[in-house]
């Protein structure tokens, strides 16, 4: 799994499931510094009509972010929508821990893998929904 | 053991709000009132730089503003840390350019009187689109040679004549800036850092060569 969609995933996560891995695992976790503690702040959220026109500035919304260091190097960055100090911090660790082996095989198993699941099924059936609500035109052809 | 790559993320602000507010305020009072040192306290750098040319990054420069470092300001890197460019990227997010027109905010050292032809004026519709450029005295090849340059300035924010000392700086920055007033309104700004000191010279500034015997 991409560090991008594996990020997407936790980012989207319920905070609470966050939270109870961190502290499961809080007597195995390798020695980490906070060097960008907790803060909440307002980002730019930027837009394209269609996906192709110019950037436009579409508006502003509230992160909190955090940032952490292992001692071994890696750097942990966690951002997510909303005003919430402490899982902000979890991701920071999440991600820091992704990039070592060993945990990574851990988080893969322990919560990325429900949480693509549900993700996925959640998807799903948005998208058999909208299929109900389907309209098919039908054209006729004008005979000369 | 310490931490790796520590001493790059010990280089930030501890106070944010209040410190940047701070130095923007000083920046505001430093153009108002241009050429007259002002200290800004000091900070953790992560590399040899002076320290109030630290604070004024961390103070100005984001996402919107792009940065470009003169060849002789990446020579100074401090091959035992991390380079500049990192630690920029890391805290402020600015883009790093490789093209010196296209920066709004270029690092200088005191060597680089000849690079300022290469930076972005602003445009007759736009004299704000131009380079604020951030040149640390204490370093360079003049930096430590005991060199000194005496202007005599005048103009908006000066009410007589006001001679600056800027130590580390040849003549060649002399002609360099006087070019530069004559641009006016468009033309670069100068933010001198020497430690934990700035001192602002902006366009509007008219220079003089002093004639000193002194010194």
């Amino acid at each position: 799994m991409q560090r991008t969609q594996a990020l997407s995933l936790l980012a989207r996560a319920e905070p609470a499931l966050l939270q109870r891995f961190v502290d499961r695992h809080q007597q195995q976790v390798p020695e980490y510094r906070i060097v960008q503690p907790a803060e909440i702040g307002l980002m730019m959220v930027r837009g394209r009509i269609g996906g192709c026109g110019q950037p436009f500035n579409f508006g502003e919304v509230t992160v909190s972010r955090c940032t952490v260091l292992m001692r071994t190097g890696e750097l942990g960055r966690g951002v997510r929508l909303g005003r919430n100090k402490p899982v902000a911090f979890h991701l920071a660790l999440l991600d820091a821990l992704l990039q070592i082996d060993f945990w990574q095989r851990l988080i893969y198993s322990q919560l990325l893998q429900a949480l693509q699941e549900s993700h996925d099924a959640e998807r799903q059936q948005a998208s058999r929904k909208a299929d109900e609500t389907r309209v098919e035109f039908m054209t006729m052809v004008r005979g000369e | 053991m310490a931490f790796a790559a520590e001493g790059l993320y010990q280089s930030g602000f501890e106070n944010p709000v209040e410190q940047s507010q701070q130095c923007y305020r000083y920046l505001l009072e430093g153009f108002s009132r241009p050429g007259r040192w002002a200290s800004l306290g000091a900070i953790n750098t992560p590399t040899s730089i002076s320290s109030s040319l630290w604070t004024i990054l961390l103070t100005l420069c984001d996402v919107e503003t792009p940065v470009w470092l003169s060849p002789a300001m990446i020579a100074a890197d401090d091959p035992e840390r991390h380079p500049l460019t990192t630690a920029i990227k890391f805290y402020t997010a600015s883009p790093i350019v490789e093209i010196a027109s296209q920066a709004q905010f270029a690092l200088l050292t005191s060597a680089d009187a000849d690079l300022l032809k290469g930076l972005a004026i602003g445009t007759p519709e736009y004299p704000d689109r131009s380079a604020t450029c951030l040149v640390d005295l204490s370093l360079g090849t003049a930096a430590n040679t005991g060199a000194m340059l005496h202007l005599a300035c005048s103009g908006p924010g000066f009410a007589d004549i006001r001679t600056v000392s800027l130590p580390g700086l040849s003549s060649a920055w002399l002609p360099a800036m006087q070019e530069n007033r004559q641009l006016f309104p468009l033309g670069l700004d100068f933010i001198f850092c020497r430690q934990e000191e700035f001192l602002v010279i902006p366009r509007s500034t008219s220079l003089e060569a002093v004639k000193c015997t002194s010194q």
